[in-house]
């Protein structure tokens, strides 16, 4: 059983076509690299897949359970970082996962706390309030929330976007150590990062799949990645 | 399955965690002192001003609890429609709704 299925998910905002008609599976072990120029669709999709939005037609199946109708079980399996890691910036990095833990009633939630600190490096941080964060311990701290239960699905929207080549390198390594468990999709528009990260790649462009291939098949395609998105995307 | 299935229900956790969460975000700043304090002028002044507690010349608090729905009915809104809006402002409500709780 596929651990993310999308089923022909269309949603229009008004007379715009952001999705359209998307279908695709995860299993476990893969890490899906979702690429598309900005505005093609690759948020709407997620939001979608994580229940935010509500599909106009389609389903969304996450580790077995429908996300409109089995909702809490959907997302009990689920971890998601919007685009721009959101968080209440008035909280210490301890107290925001800590309220995660408990709104997720995770059964020891100071333990989970704990070892998601120690998993993302956030140990020195832990008691600085967000707001007073840089932008790459920003973003690791909604990384840390959305993997602060072990799910078994996960999906990230821009997870490295504006962060500096080491803190890149940082996150690509943690989410390396976990991709074998569980079901990933990570949204980037940096081509460079499939080949690093991706074992897959789907390329979303004007709401609609454009490619949905292994990553060596991908970056077999041609030397100049940036030449291939462009003829895929146009 | 694994570790992220949570211990049998959750019951009350999450909703005693999101009542601390926004009680103390309330007192972190000012504006618990203005509400309590707005609240505290408006019963007391509709009380005695409009309802004319010591004109009645009756020991009975009715007067005051008279006027109560109306102060609640611009108050309670106010509170609540800066929680969403906060919300939607700092995008966590993209949490909110992706986390698995009910409204």
């Amino acid at each position: 059983m596929p651990l993310i299925e999308a089923k022909n998910l269309s949603k229009s905002y008004g007379a715009i076509r952001a999705a359209h008609a998307v279908s695709f599976t995860v299993d476990r072990g893969e890490v899906v690299g979702f690429l598309g120029p900005n505005g093609a669709g690759k948020s709407t999709t997620m939001k979608m897949l994580t229940g935010h939005l509500r599909a106009d037609e389609g389903a969304a199946i996450i580790a077995g359970f429908d996300v409109a109708d089995q909702a809490v079980q959907a997302k009990q399996h689920l971890g998601y970082s919007p685009e721009g890691a959101p968080a209440y910036g008035e909280m210490t990095v301890r107290e925001f996962l800590r309220f995660a833990a408990d709104l997720r009633g995770l059964s020891d939630p100071a333990e989970s706390v704990r070892k998601t600190l120690a998993l993302c490096r956030l140990d020195e941080v832990a008691a600085q309030t967000i707001d007073t964060l840089s932008k790459g311990y920003r973003m690791r701290v909604g990384f840390a929330q959305a993997v602060l239960h072990d799910p078994e699905v996960l999906i990230l929207d821009e997870p490295t976007d504006g962060l500096d080549p080491n803190q890149k390198f940082e996150v690509r390594r943690i989410l390396k150590e976990m991709a074998a468990r569980k079901a990933v999709i990570v949204s980037t528009h940096i081509l460079e990062e499939v080949g690093e990260l991706c074992t897959r790649v789907i390329v979303i462009a004007k709401g609609e799949v454009r490619c949905d291939e292994s990553r060596d098949k991908f970056l077999a395609r041609g030397p100049d990645l940036n030449a291939v998105f462009r003829q895929l995307t146009a | 399955m694994s570790s992220s299935a949570p211990t049998s229900s959750p019951g009350l956790k999450p909703f005693t965690a999101m009542l601390r969460r926004e009680f103390a975000g309330y007192f972190r700043t000012p504006l618990a002192y203005v509400f309590l304090a707005v609240f505290n002028a408006f019963a007391v002044s509709l009380a005695f001003f409009v309802g004319g507690l010591y004109e009645s010349g009756i020991a009975s608090l009715d007067r005051f609890f008279l006027y109560h729905p109306w102060l609640w009915a611009f108050l309670a809104p106010a509170a609540g429609a800066r929680l969403w809006a906060e919300e939607r402002r700092q995008g966590t409500i993209e949490l909110l709704l992706t986390w698995p709780i009910t409204v």
